[in-house]
């Protein structure tokens, strides 16, 4: 179903939108030839290569076979420059807000009384991806999160970014006891431990989160996993390691490694 | 003597930018919409006091002569009234100063307090004196497109709180360090949105009134969208940076609905600050903005007195919702109004 203010690909097809209600976000999107679930929505953030055409490329099938509509959006670098912070300073446009508004159109142009996203994020990606949830909890199903070069780590002990402690006010308030509770994968190749130029490094990150992605994400869902446990939650976080990847989103893709686990967990864990 | 009727009378505030020295004589026997008129007050009920051209809020007594325009009003909160059809019986509709005929009532607010039109102010060469003779704002560049940024602020009704997020963006620009100019477009003429723009530290405030509305009832969008140009051209001459305008009335109201479904009008905004009076109607005029291919910015207004409300509207729209205390912080504003200032995003490098 399209309407005038939002136009979707026919089904089976792939097409690219702009919505001017989205502050102009650009996105891909896959319409599955069969749509089973129009309140649920995959969505593939890019890393900050914004290789968004890859991402769609890589879960088109994935999205065929769940028979939900796939978005892949693009966060320009003009607009959006620290779009994996969600923004990083006041006075930056917040990525989260457009993106949000791209959900809320396509709600409304739908009529959906409830929609809700499996989102995932490659590496700048997840970054985005796990703040986002952090803000807007009710409208994640599932939380994958591949290779990210750092978390802000659900802990009010640690100071922002790194914790919660001192989250800024302009951006909102996290919910990260919400965050807490929804189904949440990591993912991260086995040979992603380089200290490569794109990573951020500092001493206090290091101390805080470990040396690389591997040691960083491990401590995501260990934090995560530490504090359901005080819940009382029986499941917990995954961690998916890929033995042999590195940092390399198309390799990931193509290894079958990473797709097929965030499809087995979407299908497990999606409600 | 017409000259000392109206030096004795009671002057309203939407009359601020009349020269009353040209009124002569009454002319005519039904006034116009903005047409200025002499009433004697019959008897008080819901307004017992009038806004002043200075903002004082004056008590009225039985006999009292005012000096008010004749207008239709729309209001869900007091009164739906019509344009005098001719002198005698009315009431007086709104504090600002608006001469009209009650058509309906919110249960909640008492009947009007009754009038009687005495006379039509005209010059000395009979022509009436209406407030389209007195307008403050400069003529529309013939420009097109945007000169100045302009965020909108919207609501879901009256008394969202529209005018309470309007003056916290406002503070909260200026505190920025940004000029702003505050504007209220559409509604009925008055005082306290006007004043409290000045209030929260907006270098120049401007509405319909100073382009010679009394009201915006049946008006087009196109006549708005040139009272807005207009009051661009006014910011301009202040040296404003961005442009506060806040829009009366719900999502609902005729005009409202009108102005939001014409593109020309929103494609004036990069975004809409959204006043909600409790969340499931915060939620559905987001909606209706987002229809209506504008980005919202931010949630606000009354709702926020409640931080269960908050956290509904987040749910229910995944929005950001800021109460006007956080609006007034330079980097909460600068933040949530980042789309109206292109070519401040500076990369703080490219690292994940």
């Amino acid at each position: 179903m399209s309407s005038e203010y939002l136009t979707l690909p026919a089904p089976g097809e792939m097409g690219e939108l702009t919505l001017t209600a989205a502050q102009s976000l650009n996105c891909l999107i896959y319409r599955p030839t069969e749509e089973l679930r129009p309140e649920r929505i995959l969505v593939a953030v890019h890393g900050i290569s914004r290789n968004y055409r890859s991402q769609a490329a890589a879960f088109r099938s994935m999205a065929e076979r769940l028979g939900i509509c796939l978005i892949a959006p693009l966060f320009d670098s003009d607009r959006f420059p620290n779009y994996q912070r969600l923004a990083a300073k006041p006075g930056q446009r917040r990525a989260d807000l457009a993106f949000s508004m791209l959900l809320l159109t396509w709600q409304t142009a739908r009529r959906l009384s409830e929609l809700k996203i499996h989102l995932f994020g490659y590496s700048g990606g997840a970054q985005f991806a796990h703040r986002y949830a952090y803000l807007y909890p009710e409208r994640i199903a599932t939380l994958s999160a591949c290779s990210a070069g750092w978390y802000t780590l659900p802990s009010s002990d640690i100071a922002y970014p790194y914790g919660l402690k001192s989250w800024p006010q302009w951006l909102g308030t996290p919910r990260s006891e919400e965050l807490i509770r929804l189904p949440v994968l990591g993912l991260v190749g086995g040979q992603d431990c380089q200290r490569d130029a794109s990573l951020r490094k500092s001493d206090r990150l290091d101390r805080c989160q470990g040396y690389n992605r591997i040691e960083r994400i491990e401590s995501w869902i260990e934090h995560i996993n530490i504090r359901r446990s005080e819940l009382g939650m029986a499941n917990h976080a995954l961690l998916h390691l890929m033995p042999g990847l590195a940092h390399d989103f198309d390799a990931c893709a193509q290894s079958g490694l990473m797709l097929p686990t965030i499809e087995q967990f979407i299908q497990s864990h999606g409600r | 003597m017409i000259s000392n009727l109206v030096s004795d009378a009671k002057r309203a505030f939407i009359t601020r930018n009349v020269d009353l020295s040209l009124a002569a004589r009454f002319c005519g026997e039904a006034p116009a919409a903005g047409d200025l008129v002499v009433a004697r007050v019959e008897r008080i009920r819901q307004h017992a006091r009038l806004e002043d051209v200075y903002g004082r809020r004056v008590w009225l007594y039985t006999g009292d002569r005012l000096i008010l325009a004749a207008a239709p009003r729309y209001s869900t909160a007091q009164y739906r009234a019509e344009l005098p059809t001719g002198l005698g019986d009315c009431q007086l509709v709104a504090a600002g100063g608006i001469a009209a005929g009650v058509s309906d009532r919110n249960a909640q607010v008492k009947p009007a307090t009754d009038l009687f039109i005495e006379g039509i102010l005209a010059d000395i060469e009979g022509v009436p004196l209406n407030l389209k003779r007195f307008q403050r704002l400069p003529a529309a560049a013939s420009i097109r497109g945007a000169a100045l940024p302009a965020v909108m602020v919207l609501g879901s009704d009256m008394d969202a709180g529209k005018t309470t997020t309007a003056c916290a963006a406002i503070r909260g620009l200026t505190n920025a360090g940004y000029r702003v100019q505050g504007a209220k477009l559409t509604g009925t003429g008055a005082g306290p949105d006007y004043w409290r723009m000045h209030d929260a530290g907006a270098v120049d405030v401007a509405d319909f009134v100073d382009a010679g509305f009394a009201s915006t009832v049946g008006t087009t969008p196109a006549q708005i969208l040139e009272i807005l140009s207009r009051i661009e051209q006014r910011a301009l001459q202040h040296r404003a940076d961005v442009m506060v305008v806040e829009i009366a009335d719900g999502v609902l109201q005729p005009e409202t609905s009108a102005l939001i479904a014409s593109p020309d009008f929103v494609s004036r905004f990069e975004g809409v600050l959204i006043a909600g009076d409790n969340a499931s109607s915060a939620a559905y005029v987001a909606q209706r903005v987002a229809m209506a291919g504008l980005p919202v910015l931010a949630i606000s207004g009354a709702l926020t007195r409640s931080p269960v409300a908050c956290r509904e509207v987040v749910a229910a729209t995944a929005l950001p919702v800021f109460t006007p205390d956080q609006l007034q912080s330079s980097d909460v504003i600068q933040t949530v109004l980042a789309p109206l200032f292109r070519g401040g995003d500076v990369a703080l490098g490219a690292c994940e």
